[in-house]
């Protein structure tokens, strides 16, 4: 398939400078060195532009919400009158000002910690539908294994639980840190994996 | 007689039927016109007049075209079926009535009521059955390091986490915090999340309340605010700090105090400690930033979740880190270790409603498996099946 | 023999980063010419790619749409590889659905993210020829934190008629809601995360979950295209590599040579 010329040029840029910052770690050399840092300085600052242009995209779908007649238009239009007025405070009163935390203590906090709670009771009914849907070994194990770090992590003095702490810490340290490390091994070389294709330009993502 | 061969179904019924028992048709034979009485519809005279206007749609149009057609008893029957079967084409069916209240939904309800119910009743009643959590080695050693820095050292704090965790985060880290406060360190704060200053600012303010010595900024404490990029914007501060964050979050000048103006490379603070609950955030600060601390000490404050992937860390020899504090345990024993810090207050939800909140969810996962099980032994009842549970 | 100090990190990641990239154009060339199917028969069953080739079907024919979420981890270090797997997967899976009744609903936490994803989308309609059927409001960034992502995307999920949601990326914990939602909605839930939290939580909650590197095979599952396939085969090998590499350090250990 013939490519058309701009993404060719994408590609280009994409595999220079990508090359560019690989190379510049294990090459020592000066003008390298300089480029390398010059160009992870730019992705720091374009990732903090990428959070306005999240907030930008945020603010538009809702604005469509509000402008075109939906389902859920009063609450997108609350959250529209919510951001103007956070925004103006934390402009006035500067992001850590005693407004704005006031804001982030009393509204953020709260409902991001109560989805986090249920969070919780979503997991432990959760329970009951895996063992619903499969009721085996594996199941029973890996509920086994929860119910046992839930127990293990507390201190009962008239009951002595030597044995379920003991286990507990066995089973931290041992069968969770060998899995996990295999797990992560495996996930790196899938991480290597992803950036050479974006590196010889096999998958193209910013190709529109 | 003769069995009546229905001409609808083929059904053979007996002699005096008037309906087939098979589909319920009427039945009539070869010789004999529909009965129309008996079947029901409107006065027909035979042959069925099929252009009669209570023939809808095609048909009627079909009867349009063949006029009065003469119809055999079954080409009648065929046509009163057709009939039937379109008539029911322009009535929606009921559908079968919802349970108001899923199962799922009254579990979730369940559960969440008793899980909620029993940590109001704990906060309410002290509950004395719980001990302290024991401290580990790491936690120690964190604290050790704590106490062997001098007043006014620089210290960098990361505050990584998300503000959904401020329960567990803020109970781990207000001990260490504390102490460092107690030494009189000179904090410089900093975050590779959005909301990670305000998070600062709002552990900061608390902990003063509670020591009763509120630390100041920019005295006592610079808030250097939020550093894009992740793992990239971490390797430029680490190298360049005055570079990456010449402002604080107020946006006022920052490394202008003596404690830290002379600080021009991550090595150069006297002990660097992350609060964070993701091990992915971890190892990035302990695999991307850690060498290049060279002797300077590494402690981290992690969720429960993050300590089983950043504990070898501690482990390992050498070691790449020097201290860690995990979860709600790891903070309440360095806290009782050096209470006095906290002039015996203690933030947020006490131990015990913690542990009973924990022993609660393992008995609601144990009663999840006996309901299981019974449901099961039910089911294979019921149903006789081979084999028994699945490898 | 000191082998410690000889094995450096930046040594060691340069050797694997080359064995790589040399298994990669092997298996590229070799399986260039090769067809479809036959090198699709030639992976492992996976069971939750089976169900989503199934699931884009059946979404078409029901005119129902689906919902991929591409996580909130962004384009830097680590998490970003997630986040773009799930984008290979997205234009795949765009591709084979967009002409149908419903499009796809795209959902992320991050404004790279999300821009990446809308010239996926973009690229995927101009590859069906159906450019006029690509909308803006598919793609929403719904939340700048994870909860609030999380918050966001599950009010997708439930006013929608969908009939899957696919989570490919970077998730922490909080992909226990979307499944959730998913759920409740009656609608199929197929998870992946390079997160190990995510992980055992994807366990416990939806209908097929991805375990371990399972997400970076998604390309190659759902297109087979000769440079995914490639890659997985290439991950194999330097697996098995890796696990000679532990082995020899154990007995060197062992040995005292270490």
């Amino acid at each position: 398939m013939r490519r058309r010329p701009f993404s060719v040029f994408l590609l280009v840029i994409a595999i220079a400078s990508g090359l560019v910052v690989l190379l510049g770690y294990w090459i020592n050399l000066p003008a390298l060195a300089t480029l390398r840092d010059l160009f992870v300085r730019w992705a720091a600052i374009l990732a903090g532009m990428a959070v306005l242009v999240g907030i930008l995209n945020l603010l538009y779908v809702h604005w469509l919400k509000v402008s075109q007649p939906k389902p859920g238009g009063a609450y997108s239009l609350a959250l529209l009158i919510a951001f103007v007025l956070t925004f103006l405070v934390a402009i006035v009163d500067t992001p850590t000002g005693s407004w704005s935390l006031w804001i982030f203590r009393y509204v953020q906090l709260p409902v991001e910690a109560s989805l986090l709670a249920l969070l919780a009771i979503t997991l432990l009914v959760a329970v009951f539908r895996m063992l619903h849907r499969r009721f085996d070994w594996f199941s029973l194990v890996f509920i086994g294994t929860a119910i046992l770090i839930l127990v293990g992590s507390t201190y009962l003095p008239e009951v002595n639980m030597p044995v379920l702490q003991s286990l507990r810490t066995w089973l931290l340290q041992v069968p969770t840190v060998a899995g996990a490390r295999g797990i992560l091994l495996g996930i790196g070389i899938g991480v290597v994996a992803t950036g050479v294709r974006i590196l010889t330009g096999s998958d193209r993502p910013y190709e529109g | 007689m003769d069995s009546i061969t229905c001409l609808t179904c083929g059904h053979l019924n007996p002699p005096d039927n008037h309906k087939c028992e098979i589909c319920g048709s009427p039945i009539e034979t070869q010789d004999s016109p529909i009965d129309a009485t008996k079947s029901g519809s409107q006065s027909p005279n035979p042959p069925e007049d099929l252009s009669s206007p209570h023939i809808p749609g095609e048909i009627h149009g079909v009867g349009g075209l063949l006029g009065k057609a003469s119809l055999t008893p079954a080409q009648q029957a065929h046509t009163r079926l057709l009939k039937e079967l379109i008539a029911g084409e322009g009535t929606t069916p009921t559908p079968p009535g919802q349970p108001k209240m899923r199962a799922n939904n009254l579990l979730r309800i369940g559960v969440g009521s008793v899980i909620i119910l029993l940590i109001l009743i704990s906060l309410l009643v002290e509950l004395p059955f719980f001990s302290p959590p024991e401290l580990s080695s790491e936690t120690l050693a964190a604290r050790q390091l704590i106490y062997s820095l001098p007043p006014g050292a620089p210290v960098l704090v990361a505050f990584d986490y998300q503000p959904a965790y401020i329960g567990e985060m803020s109970r781990a880290s207000q001990g260490i915090l504390a102490h460092l406060m107690a030494q009189q360190a000179y904090l410089t704060l900093i975050s590779t999340q959005p909301t990670g200053p305000a998070l600062a600012e709002l552990l900061i303010a608390e902990i003063g309340r509670y020591t009763g010595s509120v630390y100041q900024a920019p005295e006592q404490y610079q808030n250097l605010g939020y550093l894009p990029g992740g793992a990239s914007g971490l390797l430029i501060f680490s190298e360049k700090p005055h570079q990456m964050t010449p402002v604080t979050a107020d946006g006022e000048p920052a490394w202008e105090n003596s404690e830290v103006n002379q600080i021009n490379h991550i090595s150069d603070f006297s002990l660097v400690l992350v609060i964070t609950d993701d091990p992915e955030t971890g190892r990035t600060w302990i695999e991307q930033i850690g060498p290049k601390l060279g002797d300077k000490p590494l402690v981290f404050v992690s969720s429960a979740q993050a300590a089983p992937i950043l504990q070898p860390y501690y482990a390992s020899q050498p070691q790449q880190l020097q201290g860690l504090i995990s979860g709600v345990a790891g903070g309440m024993a360095y806290q009782e270790s050096a209470l006095f810090f906290l002039n015996n207050n203690q933030a947020g939800v006490p131990w015990s409603t913690y542990s009973l909140a924990l022993w609660a969810g393992a008995a609601i996962m144990i009663l999840g498996v006996i309901v299981a099980f019974i449901c099961r032994m039910n089911e294979e009842d019921s149903e006789p099946r081979s084999g028994g549970m699945k490898p | 023999m000191n082998l410690s100090a000889w094995l450096s990190a930046e040594i060691l990641g340069l050797g694997f980063l080359l064995t790589f990239a040399l298994l990669f154009y092997i298996f590229y060339y070799w399986k260039h010419r090769a067809s479809y199917q036959k090198e699709l028969e030639e992976l492992r069953r996976i069971d939750a790619f089976t169900r989503l080739r199934k699931t884009i079907g059946q979404a078409i024919e029901n005119g129902r749409g689906l919902q991929i979420s591409i996580g909130s981890g962004g384009l830097n270090g680590i998490r970003g590889a997630a986040g773009l797997v799930s984008l290979s997967m997205l234009l795949v899976i765009t591709q084979k659905s967009c002409k149908g009744d419903q499009s796809p609903q795209v959902t992320s936490g991050d404004g790279a993210l999300a821009s990446l994803a809308q010239d996926t989308l973009h690229k995927a309609y101009r590859l069906a020829a159906v450019e006029s059927n690509s909308k803006a409001s598919q793609n929403q960034v719904t939340g700048i934190t994870p909860f609030s992502y999380a918050a966001g995307a599950m009010l997708t999920i439930l006013d929608q008629p969908l009939q899957a949601n696919l989570l490919a990326g970077n998730f922490g914990s909080e992909a226990g809601l979307l499944a959730e939602a998913g759920e409740r909605s009656s609608q199929l839930v197929i998870a992946g995360s390079d997160g190990l939290p995510a992980q055992s939580v994807m366990l416990a909650t939806a209908d097929d979950a991805l375990i371990g590197e399972e997400l970076f095979a998604g390309g190659a599952y759902l297109s087979a295209e000769p440079s995914h396939e490639a890659s997985v085969k290439a991950q194999d090998i330097l697996r098995w590599i890796i696990i000679l590499i532990i082995l020899a350090g154990v007995i060197l250990k062992l040995a005292g040579a270490l």
